[in-house]
């Protein structure tokens, strides 16, 4: 029922905002990117950088990161796609055909195949495996940009996934099911700022943050509302929000660079009035998967990592 | 001359062929005859007396040089062929000759000739205009004394001049037709020049119609034409002098202009205008400030220096500035030029500009420009903070670090790629790897975990609590028996509702409360943790435990689902309680006015959100009113491209392909695609929507969970088309009764078995499986068999085809109020066997069962089982509904015997046994 709390580094090297932080898969290393156009990788717990990835013409959005661990796909504001070798810090692939930024990148549990989608409403599925200019499908379901992609497989290695879920700012999720050939589309009302499938239990469960300040996590089996989680405040930027170790506690950004949290069960922040540790909006919050871990990505510039006390 | 010379040459053996022989050196006297053939003498050989003599135009000269020697005779003007030929002259007293004499008469050629070339073409004097030529030498030439011989001389007008005068011009006019006077005005506006009364006088004086007495009068301005004004010429002064641009001599840096103007304006003040009497005497009106000998002149008698320079008005304007009044005129610009009409200079000027004084620098400070760019890198850093520098292992650029460098950075002895710590059998210090290495190497950190958390718990003899472990137990392996009771979770929201809502297993008391005991312990602040088990093996219990979850989960969304099918009562009376007209007089009571018009403007904003929200749909309704479930999801086909799918690792959900058109109609169908495509992919379907616990199903379960498959279907139809559900049963329901019409009596064999005694059915029970039916059928269990076959006689086949959207929901909550009986329908649904003309239920269902093998025929039988409960929900929650609308439904159906009928709806559930 911990949440990391104590800060015991600040990754401070990037010189705007940071929109994305993420861990690899271990979470040894984390990835950040950042609207001065690079991906830096660091060592969060030594708060060392390692390497910075320069190739994007405009600010960095989203970030994903094979399960192997030897290359990341980056996409931002300049439309593009970038595939890189974590190793050498080349891009090996440029994916090209949205028209707008691209707000989320995901690649599937082999990495075989990665999703794309952003302001032009498509999800855009490419093949990993062949180098073919064109998409192997475009998913063109939403009216709206679409703000966050999830993979469920990719993130638990038991989990088998076949599924494509995303948040769109016309205020549905939609589940592109390949296994059954379905499409779930499930109306919250607000425009959703992402949809985070529970870690432990992905085919039940998920988690969206919408434009409307609230958090709500759904039964997926038949779209129900388990949980409304509220409290946070919400600006024009994204608000991630974050299971918690367990599922047990949810953890979400406010626009005023607090940490939230709530107890899932009855639905109470764990705290009424956070401390603020940023400056500015935080963009992006991400746990370890042992839960010993937080890192928090805040429009003011910095990366903070968290630990257990 | 030159033969003898060349006999000469010739013999002192000399080249008469060289170059050399007709060169010269003489220098003074006549040289000797070129030698050369082409400066030959060609009148070498001709005699004397046969050569001529010719001048330079070729005319011979002399005729004869012996007898007279010179030119004379007829070709040399004198005389004729003949000779000397006198001409004749006669004069007399009376007839004097009037021969004159010229000097060309004493002429000759070459003097005519010459005279003609001195002849130049040049203007006759009468052409020649003193005013047109305007160079400068001219016009320096025609200065004082020039001026002065005009006044002497009498005035003689140019040729243009006077042609102009004969077409009526005035000196002073300008040149063109007559013009109104309001043209007259526009022209003034145009050149800049403010009317004045003089100056309509001075126009009007012109026509000798008018008179003197002023066309300011308003009469007189539609009558009279006036001359346009003249058109000013632009001089263009050359500059001379070395001052700058702008600058005029006389004046100094900063006067008004306007003031020499004006006094040079007042001299000339009291001249007529228009009178040219002589050219101008200097170019630049303000020459007279300064330059002595101007003041000398009598520049006025001349006239100004040209009329149209100022404008009378102007003129008028300086005048009344004379009185010492020095501030700002508002009408010219401070260059003099005039202000437009219409428009006024601002009297207060432009404000100046500000300007402030410089801060007061310290006298220590120095600038340090590296200060605000060259130290701070990050852009919300303050000057004054100490940065702490970040050690970055990221390697000199072009010269990356390699791993083991980044490692020692990094403090990680072990390679990137082995995250996990070292083990110490596999390596050692000096980076050998020793060849005995431990299997858990090859294992990932996860499953190392994950082994290690297995043999903890094998350890400990405890469970590890699912939700909290990291790592799921993998699906695949199968799980093992259950050593204790695990109460599955149930969110507190689903299990207060659950229990506030249907609580189903009607048929088994005992289970109910075990149920709702379950519920209870779910909720939050629950004061019994401990649910009601029921006695049996473990597995037993855990099995019953996870089917009241999946039943807590299913009946909760459904009081929303049907709760908002139903408007209350209280919505729809608005409208009735509308104003009355009241009797007697009426008093005026400002009070219970306003009140009414404040009250008209609530129900207005009412009325607006409540238009907002009809206008939104339901499933936005449903959404904003927190509605989450079934009302807010709709499911569409999805066809992935064939080649994600085999990147994701899974079969082609859809082999034979995206149905080209056929795919949108299903779906644009509202819930009918959706009820359409339920049977083919039912399994599918129940493994998508409905939480089912992974567990072998077996035959004897009483879960309730594939019961939601249809409630759901049932639900998501009312959802998607709410206005036939809305219909359905009531008058204006199209398809109202065309199931009944379209019915097909059941076999005998069902009603005997239904409806005979106890004994006889369960004779029949073994051998008549497969005709027995489902009890629930017959719809008409209150009617004995032969009131069926009487009644089958006036029933019209029709072939028009069941709309089984609109038709379902109607049979089924008939068909519950049949087998809703709590006794018996178990026992014979369980005997039941689906057969396909037995009802529009078991129509369906047969579809299914045909294309579906044993194990679908089996599902089937438990979902019918299951129909049970559905259809009690259905009926309590519709109860209104299904009050109103069933006797008039029932009375086109049977009209033989309604009594039956309505007694049994009055008395509420009745099963077919009440009827035997």
């Amino acid at each position: 029922m911990s949440i990391p709390s104590q800060q015991v580094q600040s990754l401070d090297g990037h010189t705007g905002p940071v929109h994305v932080a993420r861990y690899n898969h271990g979470a040894k290393y984390c990835l950040t990117g950042s609207a001065d156009r690079t991906i830096r990788l660091w060592n969060p717990t030594l708060g060392k950088e390692i390497k910075k990835y320069e190739g994007h013409g405009r600010e960095v959005l989203a970030l994903d990161i094979s399960s192997d661990n030897a290359k990341f796909a980056s996409s931002g504001g300049d439309k593009q796609v970038f595939v890189w070798d974590v190793a050498s810090g080349a891009i090996t692939r440029r994916l090209q055909g949205h028209f707008g930024k691209i707000n989320a990148v995901a690649f599937n549990k082999e990495a075989t195949v990665l999703c794309t989608a952003g302001f032009d409403a498509k999800i855009m599925i490419w093949d990993m495996r062949a180098a073919s200019r064109d998409p192997l499908q475009t998913l063109k379901d939403a009216t709206n940009s679409i703000t966050s992609l999830s993979i469920p497989g990719s993130t638990n290695p038991d989990a088998v996934g076949a599924e494509i879920i995303s948040s769109a700012l016309d205020g549905h999720v939609r589940t592109h099911d390949l296994r059954m050939g379905k499409m779930t589309e499930d109306l919250i009302g607000s425009p959703v700022h992402c949809v985070l499938p529970s870690p432990q239990s992905p085919k039940d469960t998920y988690m969206t943050s919408s434009a409307d300040g609230k958090v709500r996590i759904f039964d997926r089996s038949n779209g129900g509302l388990l949980q409304t989680l509220e409290g946070h405040k919400v600006g024009d930027g994204r608000v991630r929000a974050c299971w918690g170790y367990g599922e047990s506690i949810v953890l979400a950004g406010d626009d005023e660079g607090k940490v939230w949290a709530w107890n899932v069960l009855d639905a109470k922040p764990l705290s009424a009035n956070p401390p603020a540790p940023h400056k500015k909006a935080i963009t992006w919050l991400e746990l370890s998967p042992n839960g010993k871990q937080m890192i928090t990505a805040s429009l003011d510039g910095t990366v903070k990592v968290w630990a257990n006390k | 001359m030159t033969s003898r010379l060349k006999h000469k040459l010739d013999l002192e053996q000399v080249n008469l062929k060289s170059a050399y022989l007709n060169e010269s050196f003489v220098q003074i006297g006549t040289p000797l005859p070129a030698l050369a053939e082409s400066r030959k003498d060609k009148l070498e050989y001709v005699p004397e007396w046969q050569q001529e003599v010719r001048d330079e135009q070729g005319r011979r000269r002399f005729h004869g040089a012996f007898t007279g020697g010179y030119s004379a005779g007829y070709y040399n003007s004198v005389g004729s062929k003949e000779g000397w030929a006198p001409s004749t002259f006669k004069s007399s007293r009376t007839n004097r000759a009037a021969k004159t004499q010229r000097p060309e008469d004493f002429m000759d050629e070459e003097d005519l000739a010459q005279m003609k070339e001195d002849r130049t073409l040049e203007n006759t004097e009468t052409f020649r205009s003193d005013r047109l030529g305007s160079t400068k030498a001219e016009l320096a030439e025609k200065n004082i004394p020039s001026a002065l011989q005009s006044l002497i001389e009498p005035a003689r007008t140019s040729i243009g001049q006077t042609l102009l005068q004969k077409q009526g011009w005035r000196p002073g006019q300008g040149i063109g037709p007559r013009i109104n006077l309001r043209r007259l005005k526009m022209q003034d506006a145009k050149s800049g020049r403010l009317p004045d009364p003089d100056d309509g006088d001075e126009d009007v004086d012109m026509d000798p119609s008018i008179g003197g007495e002023g066309s300011g009068t308003g009469k007189g301005k539609g009558k009279h034409t006036f001359a346009p004004r003249d058109t000013k010429l632009v001089v263009y002064e050359a500059k001379e002098e070395k001052a700058g641009l702008g600058y005029s001599k006389g004046m100094g840096r900063g006067l008004d202009r306007a003031k020499p103007l004006a006094n040079h304006v007042d001299m000339d003040d009291e001249d007529d205008p228009y009178a040219i009497a002589g050219p101008s005497t200097s170019a630049r009106p303000f020459a007279f400030t300064d330059a002595d000998e101007d003041e000398d002149m009598p520049v006025v008698i001349g006239g100004s220096a040209g009329p149209s320079r100022l404008p009378p008005s102007a003129r008028d304007m300086s005048s009344s500035s004379r009185g010492g009044r020095s501030d700002i005129d508002t009408t010219r610009w401070h260059d003099g030029r005039p202000v437009l009409s219409g428009f006024e200079l601002d009297p207060l000027g432009v404000p100046a500009d500000k300007w402030f004084e410089m801060p007061e620098i310290p006298p220590d400070w120095r600038p340090r420009p590296a200060r605000v760019w060259g130290t701070g890198k990050r852009w919300d850093e303050k000057p004054g903070e100490v940065k702490v520098e970040k050690e970055v292992v990221r390697g000199v650029p072009g010269r990356p670090l390699t791993f083991e460098q980044r490692g020692q950075a990094l403090e990680e002895t072990a390679p990137i790629t082995t995250s996990a710590p070292p083990i110490p059998q596999s390596t050692t210090e000096d980076g050998k790897t020793s060849k005995a290495k431990s299997v858990f190497e090859y294992m990932s950190e996860k499953d190392r975990e994950r082994i290690q958390a297995i043999a903890a718990a094998a350890r400990a003899g405890a469970t590890v609590p699912p939700p909290l472990s990291l790592t799921d137990t993998p699906a695949s392996s199968a799980p093992p028996p259950p050593t204790s009771v695990i109460i599955p979770p149930l969110s507190p929201r689903t299990a207060g509702a659950a229990l506030r809502g249907f609580i189903p297993y009607t048929d088994d008391p005992a289970k109910q409360d075990r149920y709702r005991s379950y519920l209870s312990s779910q909720t939050l602040n629950t004061r019994t943790p401990q649910p009601n088990l029921r006695t049996g093996s473990i597995e037993e219990i855990n099995k019953e435990l996870d089917d009241f979850a999946g039943s807590a989960r299913i009946f909760k969304p459904m009081s929303f689902a049907m709760s908002s099918r139903f408007t209350s009562g209280s919505a729809s009376l608005a409208g009735s309680d509308m104003k009355q007209a009241k009797p007697g007089l009426h008093m005026y009571d400002k009070e219970k006015a306003e009140k009414a018009i404040e009250d008209a403007k609530k129900v207005r904003d009412n009325q607006d959100k409540v238009e907002e929200k009809r206008n939104m749909g339901p499933r936005e309704r449903a959404a904003v009113e927190g509605r989450y479930g079934v009302e807010t999801r709709v499911v569409k086909e999805f066809y992935p491209a064939k080649l994600v799918c085999r990147r994701f690792g899974v079969q082609d959900p859809h082999p034979e392909g995206e149905p080209k058109g056929a795919g949108a109609g299903a779906g644009s169908g509202g819930g009918v695609g959706e009820l359409g495509a339920l049977p083919k992919n039912d399994a599918s379907w129940e493994d998508a929507f409905i939480y089912k616990p992974a567990e072998p199903s077996s035959p004897s379960s009483t879960t309730a969970v594939p019961l939601a498959a249809g409630a759901a279907a049932l639900v998501e139809e009312g959802e998607r088309v709410p206005k036939s559900l809305a219909e359905v049963g009531m008058a204006e329901d199209i398809n109202q009764g065309r199931d009944t019409l379209t019915y097909t009596k059941p076999s005998i064999d069902i009603f005997k078995a239904i409806f005979a005694s106890d004994d006889e059915d369960s004779d029949e029970e073994d051998g008549a499986d497969a005709d027995a039916g489902p009890a629930k059928a017959t719809t008409t269990p209150a009617i004995s068999a032969v009131s069926t076959s009487s009644a089958a006689a006036p029933k019209p086949v029709s072939t028009a085809p069941v709309d089984l959207t609109t038709f379902k929901p109607v049979f089924q909550v008939k068909r519950e109020r049949d087998d809703t009986d709590p006794t018996q329908p178990k026992r014979k649904k369980d005997k039941s066997k689906p057969k396909g003309s037995l009802s529009f239920q078991v129509e369906e269902e047969g579809e299914e069962g045909g294309a579906g093998g044993d194990a679908e025929g089996r599902e089937r039988k438990r979902k019918m089982e299951r129909k049970e409960p559905v259809a009690s929900v259905l009926r309590k929650s519709a109860a209104i509904p299904v009050k109103e609308t069933a006797p008039a439904e029932e009375e086109d159906m049977w009209v033989e015997k309604p009594a039956p009928i309505l007694a049994r709806v009055g008395g509420g559930r009745k099963g077919a046994a009440d009827f035997m």
